[in-house]
């Protein structure tokens, strides 16, 4: 489809912050991550996994702990000993409360989601009841010796195991006194090392609880007894985070090696009752410690500091092999960071806390405050189409500043729009990665739409897992549309036929040696390019230049701490 | 006088211990093994052979203790039988014809009357496990024909076949798929691997399985090292698997221990690897075992492993991993460069041993004697090393000085040899490093030979070289004001036309030495190393060269490479005869004029034994093995055989072994094979085989089990009593097989009773001492049964105490005798 002029931007120096806290909401489907400079991200997952939500964090609010509370109410604490409310809606912090504590490392909601409990630098566990309008200070527990790293309520809401160093507390909730201490063995690989510092609890509704630590173990405690029921070492080194199913029938850990252990309840023989814990499958996904698992009925997710969010399926869980049961590493954000100045040919870079603006051909770095995110493109002449966060998009006319049309909404997220030059047509992306074509002054959706969603698209397009982000326009070949997620880059051209799920999708552009026959009957309208990978935006500066700022994973990892050295044999 | 019948091909022990799963007893105090068409039943403690279980006519294939009656054992093999054994005594039971060849036989609990067997049926590839009826009857050989089919197409190695939680399912594996087959709901679940597609997952391959006898867990081993456990398989859409990984090759073998709480695994890094509670992190070691374990087996009563390895030997290890013996066959390696010799002390057979070293084997007792470590150096095991290899080695002067060479060439240019001479110790009964020499040749060695001669002063060694050289190297003086000391140095350097040496032989009497020049022979005097004179034949390269001995020590012979044997005579200087043959080994027997030459040809190869004062064979075996031989070796006799027949006449002072290239050690033997089995046939007619009475069979037997009261009581009986073998309670309880026997309670009344009857005690003074004598006569063939030894030491007691009191009267004494045996029955009663 014509040659380029390509600008091959590797400058952008942007670098995902680690993820801290992974909170899982059974009821909405949705995954709430926050990250070590404080953004909370809320991603979709009916949605094809899209982040649809975004908190931009500030240093000052280096979240500990996240959870959901009964009525899809997101809370998060901090280190500022702050607890936090996100308001969903208006996407801002609602209020934040100060637990007078000291730094907030621990906070757990009840069973039945109307009481917060938090656990402080100073030793103390706090109680709050939520109100609906916030939430009120209730009680204190037993103050303990040391900090309140992990907390976990038993299920029915009776009793809370708090991890500490090493120890871990049970909890009478009536009360608020201790029950139980049970004292965990400092050992590590035979050798008394330095405090055992309890990373995680949980309390099964069966009484047991299952505690991991720095040591590397997995251990599980008879909390009527206090007594240590079986002990797993499964590391050399940290095991920081531990997430529970709904069925208490499997739970995740996450280790500093970067590994993530299965544990599955396995009856012992086929024809027996008697049931044991054992660690099945270890995934190694991330190179950094996992500070974050989570538990989902299909999969478990894990995030870490090495800035990935993985979501790895359960296969027994999954009904139909689909694109749903393929595992999922999301590394970008799944919006637009980077904006471009045709004319002046100027890229704009969006930063976590800053703006770089650079002029192509040279480079003068000018920075400038704050931090902004919405989804919003204007057109050449009159029209402004707007996406909130719920699917449906309007269109507003610039001329008479009121709306012009609402298009008819659709399931999914919109990812990306955009409307061409000169027919005024509104493309729209969608997180299921749908390309819908709407016709604003005829308000309705176009012919070319129409086929496609007849005929629907090639099932390796709608199998691509990152989002489109980003939809532009050829100038002087009005068939075209030109789009791209971060692992490709594609023209549209309207004016050829569509793919059935029988073609060759990813067709190399130039096919030199095969003959004009050929490449005439192979030809489609979807021209796809994979060379420019990760691709964080791509647009034409004019008819025969593109731009295209590419982000390399290895230029991110070098910028991360190092991993812990693991011996590989071999080397 | 020997029957003789025809002069067959036999194996003679050596076979493979490691080609199944040894299994213990149930008590431990017995380990079982398969030995080629034998099964060899060792004890733990020390490692000795207590039987060995002859009857299977083909390779034994898979043993298992009988899971109802654990003091009887079964056995499988090609031969298409399945055979029970009583293992204590030795003795055949019974005998299931199945008519199909067995791969490999597995036992049940549960399933009482049946077994499983692996069989192929029609194609070649593909293998059933299917189960056999065993029918109770009781007669000595049934037809087992009722089989009923559990599993198609899996692989024939038992290592991938276990049964599980009491015979509820079997496990098998092969290639990239586990199955499980329930027995009681009769469905099979598959579980396949991703393939070789991905580069990842290349060797995803199953090689063993095993299941935990308590959970329902399979634990499979694969390729790349890994163990994966797997659980909740009785679910297709919700197993689960856990992988274990140390090995960074080949799991061998797993096996769990009876309570399940540890995995065992082993493989080519030769260490055992204890799992404790199947967990990555808990881990024990067991390295340095010297091979790669082939097979893993626990005992029943939960204190002993054992391991089987690739250098042929059982390793019995303590369950906290402590290596407690080491039953040790003949290692089998590829590559057998020095061939076959003689020690002249030990009579043991010598060959390359495990990489590096010299093996002493006793033919006689199927073990092996010691390994000499030659190259002296950590053998590090990996694929594609090029490794130090000992070449060659020759014993000299009544088995006082080995000669070894040793090299490694990693490229053409870089030859690295090394020649070593040892010499015996008395004191340390062993041998010791005096010289080496390194480089002795520019290129590599191909003959060497000492001089062993009678009357020789001065020990002598010959090297040939492929850098057309020999040298002659002689025991010097090396003694300085340190210390007397001995060495060996270069004499002489001889060479001829810068030809290749390729032979050197000297003759019986040392007086001449023939050294081979690819195509000429050249014969140089040893007390001035003048060429004499030389020989050529132009029929290709000089292959071997020996002289003749004895009477026909005048002649020369030599094998060529385009298939002639010559004999020259070496007072004429002519060439005495020819003949056309295509020479693989020729070996002289020490001890007589014959040569053994065996040839090789398209179909197999011949044997031929000849003397070379006349160009007729005096015997020729057609056919003797199918198989290349390599090497072959005389070996004296220590008791001479009589042999009239003239066929039979060259195996009358040595026998002849030789080696295939599948590395099985044969030999000829002119027993029947009928005769082979005495052994176990024996017991069962001891009446018939003993002189005297069956009485004292049983005596012997008895006293094995001394604190049985019953038996005392018996034997303080059995003194005084008549000999009679009519007694009909005895020769039932003789003739009835033991494991049909009715319980020891209900026999002993009826034997005492019968005992009781008479009360005549003439005749029975005479005859423990004619047993005696006839004993101890006997206790120098090799066949007599331990409870004869045990019996003699007995009556040598009585015997001593004879002595002291002489002066006695015979009766008198013998009236003693009785009363001191009678009272000392009575206080052990009480």
């Amino acid at each position: 489809m014509g040659e380029f002029k390509v600008h091959r931007v590797r400058f952008f120096n942007y670098v995902p912050s680690g993820i801290r806290c992974v909170a899982y909401n059974n009821q909405s489907n949705r995954l709430a991550v926050s990250r070590t400079d404080g953004t909370v991200e809320i991603y979709n997952l009916s949605a094809n996994y899209f982040q649809e939500k975004f908190f931009p964090g500030h240093e000052s609010r280096a979240t500990e702990a996240l959870c959901w509370a009964k009525g899809q109410r997101l809370f998060s604490a901090g280190l500022n000993g702050e607890i936090i409310e996100y308001d969903l809606q208006a996407l801002n912090i609602k209020y934040a409360v100060d637990a007078f504590g000291g730094p907030i490392w621990s906070m757990a909601v009840s069973p039945h989601g109307s009481q917060l409990l938090v656990g402080c630098e100073d030793g103390s566990v706090k109680l709050f009841q939520i109100t609906p309008e916030k939430i009120q200070f209730e009680r204190n527990f037993d103050r303990q010796k040391s900090r309140i790293l992990s907390l976990s309520w038993h299920p029915s809401g009776t009793h809370v195991a708090a991890g500490s160093i090493d120890y871990i507390s049970v909890f009478d909730v009536k009360s608020g006194s201790a029950v139980h201490k049970m004292l965990v063995d400092r050992q590590y690989m035979g050798v008394s090392k330095r405090k055992c510092i309890i990373w995680g609890v949980a309390f099964l509704s069966d009484g047991t609880v299952i505690s991991v630590d720095s040591a590397g173990k997995v251990q599980f405690w008879d909390s009527a007894t206090g007594t240590l029921v079986k002990n797993h070492l499964i590391a050399n080194a940290d095991v920081q985070s531990i997430a529970v199913s709904d069925q208490e029938d499997s739970f995740v850990v996450g280790t500093a090696e970067g590994t993530v252990f299965h544990f599955q309840l396995v009856s012992v023989t086929s024809n027996s009752s008697e049931k044991q814990w054992v660690r099945t499958k270890p995934f190694q996904h991330h190179t950094h410690d996992v500070r974050a698992v989570a538990h989902s009925p299909t999969a478990l997710i894990s995030g870490g500091t090495d800035t990935h969010l993985v979501i790895r399926p359960l296969m027994e869980k999954v009904e139909v092999k689909n694109y749903d049961a393929a595992l999922r590493k999301i590394t970008f954000p799944h919006r637009r960071l980077i904006s471009c100045s045709k004319k002046r040919q100027l890229l704009l870079f969006q930063f976590a806390h800053h703006l770089e603006l650079w002029r192509l051909g040279s480079t003068v770095a000018t920075g400038t405050v704050e931090s902004m995110c919405l989804l919003a493109v204007s057109p050449d002449g009159n029209w402004l189409a707007a996406s909130g966060t719920s699917a449906g998009v309007h269109v507003y006319s610039i001329k008479h500043l009121k709306l012009h049309c609402t298009v008819p909404s659709y399931n999914f997220p919109v990812t990306a729009l955009a409307i061409a030059p000169n027919t005024n047509n509104l493309v729209i992306a969608h997180s299921d990665q749908q390309v819908f074509e709407y016709s604003i002054p005829d308000k309705q959706y176009t012919e070319w739409s129409r086929t496609i969603q007849k005929q629907g698209f090639h099932y390796l397009w709608l199998q691509r897992d990152t989002p489109i982000t980003h939809i532009s326009f050829h100038p002087k070949r009005p068939m075209h549309i030109l789009l791209h997620d971060a692992y490709m880059f594609c023209i549209i051209d309207k004016s050829l036929p569509l793919p059935n799920d029988k073609t060759l999708l990813y067709n190399p552009l130039p096919p030199t040696n095969e003959s004009d026959v050929i490449r005439r009957r192979t030809a489609h309208a979807f021209k796809i390019s994979k060379i420019y990978k990760p691709l964080l935006f791509m647009d034409l500066l004019d008819e025969r230049t593109l731009v295209a700022v590419e982000r390399p994973l290895d230029d991110i990892i070098a910028q991360l701490p190092p991993p812990i050295k693991k011996k590989k044999f071999g080397t | 006088m020997v029957e003789e019948d025809s002069v067959r091909v036999v194996r003679c022990g050596g076979s493979e211990l490691n080609f199944r799963r040894a299994v213990f007893s149930a008590d431990s105090k017995y380990i079982f093994c398969v030995s080629g068409d034998f099964v060899k039943v060792h004890s733990t403690a020390t490692e000795e052979c207590v039987h060995i279980l002859q009857g299977h006519r083909n390779l034994v294939t898979g043993i298992q203790l009988n899971p109802n009656n654990h003091l009887q054992l079964y056995s499988c093999s090609f031969d298409g039988t399945i055979k029970l054994w009583d293992y204590i005594d030795g003795i055949l039971i019974k005998t299931f014809i199945v008519g199909h060849k067995l791969h490999a036989l597995f036992t049940l609990a549960c399933a009482e009357d049946s077994v499983f067997v692996i069989i192929n049926k029609e194609k070649p590839d593909i293998f059933q496990l299917v189960s056999v009826k065993l029918p109770k009857s009781s007669s000595q050989e049934i037809e087992a024909k009722e089989l009923s089919f559990v599993l198609d197409y899996i692989n024939q190695s038992p290592k991938c076949i276990a049964f599980g939680n009491e015979g509820e399912y079997v496990a098998a594996v092969r290639d990239f798929y586990l199955s499980v087959y329930f027995f009681k709901k009769k469905t099979t679940s598959r579980f396949t691997l991703s393939s070789s597609k991905n580069k990842k997952h290349a060797k995803n391959n199953f090689t063993c399985v095993a299941c935990h006898p308590k959970e329902d867990c399979i634990a499979t081993g694969h390729k790349d090292g890994k163990i994966r456990l797997w659980r909740n398989f009785d679910d297709d859409k919700k197993y689960t698997y856990t992988c274990l990984h140390w090995h960074h090759d080949m799991v061998m073998d797993l096996a769990f221990s009876v309570m399940g709480t540890s995995l065992l695994s082993g493989g080519r890094e030769s260490v055992l690897v204890e799992w404790r509670d199947a967990t990555e992190k808990n881990k024990e070691f067991l390295p340095r075992l010297g091979a790669t374990i082939e097979h893993i087996s626990v005992s029943p009563a939960g204190d002993l492993f054992c391991t089987s390895h690739s250098d042929n030997k059982i390793i019995i290890i303590h369950r906290n991993l402590e290596a407690s013996a080491v039953i040790q066959g003949l290692v089998k390696d590829s590559n057998i460069f020095t061939g076959l010799m003689i020690d002249p002390r030990t009579k043991a057979l010598v060959l390359n041993g495990k990489p590096g070293h010299l093996q002493f084997y006793s033919l006689q007792h199927d073990k092996q004697l010691y390994n000499l470590d030659i190259i002296q150096q950590e053998y590090i095991n990996d694929y594609g090393l090029i490794q130090i290899e000992l070449t060659k080695a020759a014993f000299g002067c009544y088995g006082n000085w080995l000669a070894t060479v040793e090299q490694r060439q990693e490229k053409e240019t870089e030859l690295e040899m090394q020649m070593k001479l040892w010499m015996y110790n008395k004191k340390t009964q062993g041998f010791v490093l005096n010289t080496k020499v390194s480089m002795p040749h520019e290129d590599h060695i191909t003959a060497l030979c000492f001089c062993n001669a009678e009357k020789l002063e001065n020990p002598t060694l010959v090297t040939a070289s492929k850098d057309g050289h020999f040298k002659v190297w002689i025991l010097t003086d090396d003694s300085d004001i340190y210390k007397k000391a001995v060495g060996w140095t270069c004499d002489f350097v001889g060479s001829y036309h810068k030809y290749q040496a390729t032979n050197c032989c000297f003759s019986e009497d040392g007086s001449l030495l023939a050294v081979g020049f690819e195509e000429i022979v050249t014969i140089w005097d040893s007390e001035t190393w003048e060429l004499k004179c030389t020989f050529c034949q132009r029929a290709g390269n000089i292959r071997h060269l020996c002289f003749g001995r004895l009477t026909c020590s005048k002649y020369l012979l030599g094998a060529t490479e385009n298939g002639i044997l010559c004999c020259w005579n070496l007072l004429s200087c002519a060439l005495e005869w020819s003949a056309k043959l295509n020479v693989r080994v020729m070996e002289p027997d020490p001890h007589s004029e014959n040569i053994a030459a065996i040839s090789q040809s398209s179909v197999g190869s011949d044997l031929f034994v000849f003397k070379p004062s006349e160009p007729r064979p005096l015997y020729i075996q057609k056919n003797i093995s199918r198989e290349e031989v390599q090497w072959g070796v005389f070996v004296p006799r220590d008791v001479p055989e009589s042999f009239t027949s003239e066929a039979y006449q060259w195996l009358n002072r040595s026998q002849f072994y030789f080696l295939t290239k599948s590395q099985s050690l044969l030999t000829f033997s002119t027993k029947s094979p009928e005769e082979k089995l005495t052994p176990t046939s024996k017991q069962l007619l001891a009446e018939e085989s003993l002189p005297t009475t069956p009485f004292y069979f049983i005596l012997g037997k008895h006293r094995e089990q001394q604190d049985e009261k019953i038996n005392e009581a018996l034997e303080s009986e059995l003194v005084q009593l008549p000999l009679t073998e009519n007694i009909p309670a005895i020769s039932e309880l003789l003739h009835t097989p033991a494991h049909v026997l009715p319980s020891a309670a209900f026999l002993c009344s009826k034997f005492v009773n019968s005992l009781l009857l008479s009360k005549e005690t003439k005749s029975c003074e005479e005859t423990p001492e004619d047993v005696d004598m006839e004993e101890e006569k006997e206790s120098d063939d090799s066949d007599v049964e331990n409870d004869f030894t045990e019996k003699t030491q007995d009556t040598n007691d009585t015997d001593l105490g004879e002595d002291i009191i002489h002066q006695l009267s015979k009766s008198e004494e013998k009236e003693l005798r009785k009363f001191r045996k009678v009272d000392y029955s009575w206080i052990t009663v009480l």
